[in-house]
């Protein structure tokens, strides 16, 4: 069934359509939300109100492309787990310095995919929520600060201090390879 | 983006990809849990609204009628005040026209030289009145037929007295008559003549003032002497 077809049933109420749609992204939107979040049961959580929202709110999207849809419910299922956390990392972005000692040095092979995801994922959380948001989908930094409850400064310290980080780490093990 | 950003967001988009959720099927059951269970919830909303809307349509009909009717016995209020107090307007008007009555009763009353109680709010007024204005009369015409008598007794009085007199005077020239017949004889008038009168000649010496009256013996010493001859 194309895509539209089945967005223009499940928004009718089908029951089927609307499966078959969850089934198409879920997946994806499940990686989306353990990347934000704490656990994987928070993540599950947090999925399962994003769906409910996305079907609320299916009937309001304009379908353009696949990407944009992508894109869009990206953004329903993060801010739907950050909802949770924004008082969390609001009172973590308030402290001045973050323990950076804990990150663990890799090896001196070249970071493959998923060296790479496992070094950003050790990063402090503040530093890595800002991060992600930024980088891997695609927010700005006055979109990071209302989604987080932040100022917008405090967001570019937050990347800077993240990137510099990673530098820092990937420089240790592998040279200039990350510049 | 430097190269590592894009490098990191290429591993996540794999990662990504590369994910599988393993409790697909058991979120689907709980999302589709949820989803009718918010549906029935809108329903019930929907079932709610419509009876909060009847119930909110039959308070304002309610409370207009209640209006209606707090207005409609509002005017009857307003309409028994005026009767009231046109009432009490006749009332205050009667009153004041019975105290003119009165003001007739007391000049009967100071002819009458008597107190009459004064019932203004009686019912009885009329009855009282009239009873009342039968009894002066009737004491007027009473005083009248009184006086009318008294003067005729008088009268009659003053005629039997000059009868009497009248009579007395027939009995004592009768009697005078009777005496001329039986005198054997008649005394004549005494003529007198009065003297010029002269002036008394007394001494001055013989003139002694008398103030105790008391007549003073040789032994007693006279008083009056002792008065005047110092």
């Amino acid at each position: 069934m194309k895509l539209q077809k089945i967005i223009h049933k499940s928004v009718k109420g089908d029951r089927r359509s609307q499966k078959q749609f969850f089934d198409l992204y879920a997946n994806r939107l499940y990686a989306v939300a353990k990347r934000y979040a704490v656990n994987d049961e928070l993540a599950e959580e947090s999925l399962l109100l994003a769906f409910l929202k996305i079907f609320e709110k299916l009937p309001e999207f304009v379908f353009i492309n696949e990407a944009a849809l992508v894109g869009w419910l990206s953004r329903i299922v993060i801010n739907q787990t950050l909802m949770d956390r924004r008082k969390e990392l609001n009172t973590l972005y308030k402290l001045e310095s973050i323990d950076e000692e804990h990150i663990e040095m890799l090896s001196d092979e070249e970071p493959d995919n998923t060296a790479l995801v496992e070094l950003v994922n050790q990063l402090p959380d503040g530093y890595k929520t800002v991060f992600m948001m930024y980088v891997v989908d695609g927010y700005a930094h006055k979109e990071i600060a209302e989604t987080l409850g932040i100022s917008e400064n405090t967001s570019r310290s937050q990347f800077f201090k993240a990137r510099k980080l990673l530098q820092k780490k990937l420089n240790y093990n592998y040279g200039q390879a990350g510049t | 983006m430097d190269k590592l950003e894009h490098n990191i967001k290429n591993a996540f988009v794999e990662s990504d990809v590369n994910t599988t959720f393993s409790g697909k099927e058991a979120m689907w059951q709980r999302l589709d849990a949820s989803m009718n269970k918010r549906k029935s919830v809108a329903v019930w909303w929907k079932v709610a609204a419509v009876f909060l809307g009847f119930i909110l349509a039959g308070s304002v009909f309610a409370n207009f009628k209640i209006r209606a009717k707090h207005q409609q016995q509002m005017a009857e209020m307003q309409m028994q005040n005026t009767r009231l107090k046109q009432a009490v307007d006749s009332l205050l008007v009667t009153s004041r026209q019975k105290i003119k009555t009165e003001t007739k009763v007391v000049e009967k009353i100071v002819y009458r030289d008597r107190i009459v109680a004064q019932e203004t709010d009686s019912k009885n007024d009329f009855w009282h009145k009239k009873y009342q204005k039968l009894q002066d009369s009737t004491a007027v015409s009473l005083a009248l037929q009184k006086r009318m008598y008294q003067d005729e007794l008088d009268k009659m009085n003053d005629d039997l007295v000059a009868a009497k007199s009248e009579l007395l005077a027939m009995q004592n020239q009768e009697k005078q008559e009777q005496v001329t017949t039986t005198e054997p004889f008649r005394l004549k008038g005494e003529q007198v003549k009065m003297e010029v009168q002269k002036k008394p000649t007394i001494k001055p010496s013989e003139m002694k003032l008398k103030i105790f009256p008391q007549s003073f013996s040789e032994n007693k010493n006279n008083l009056n002497k002792t008065l005047f001859n110092k």
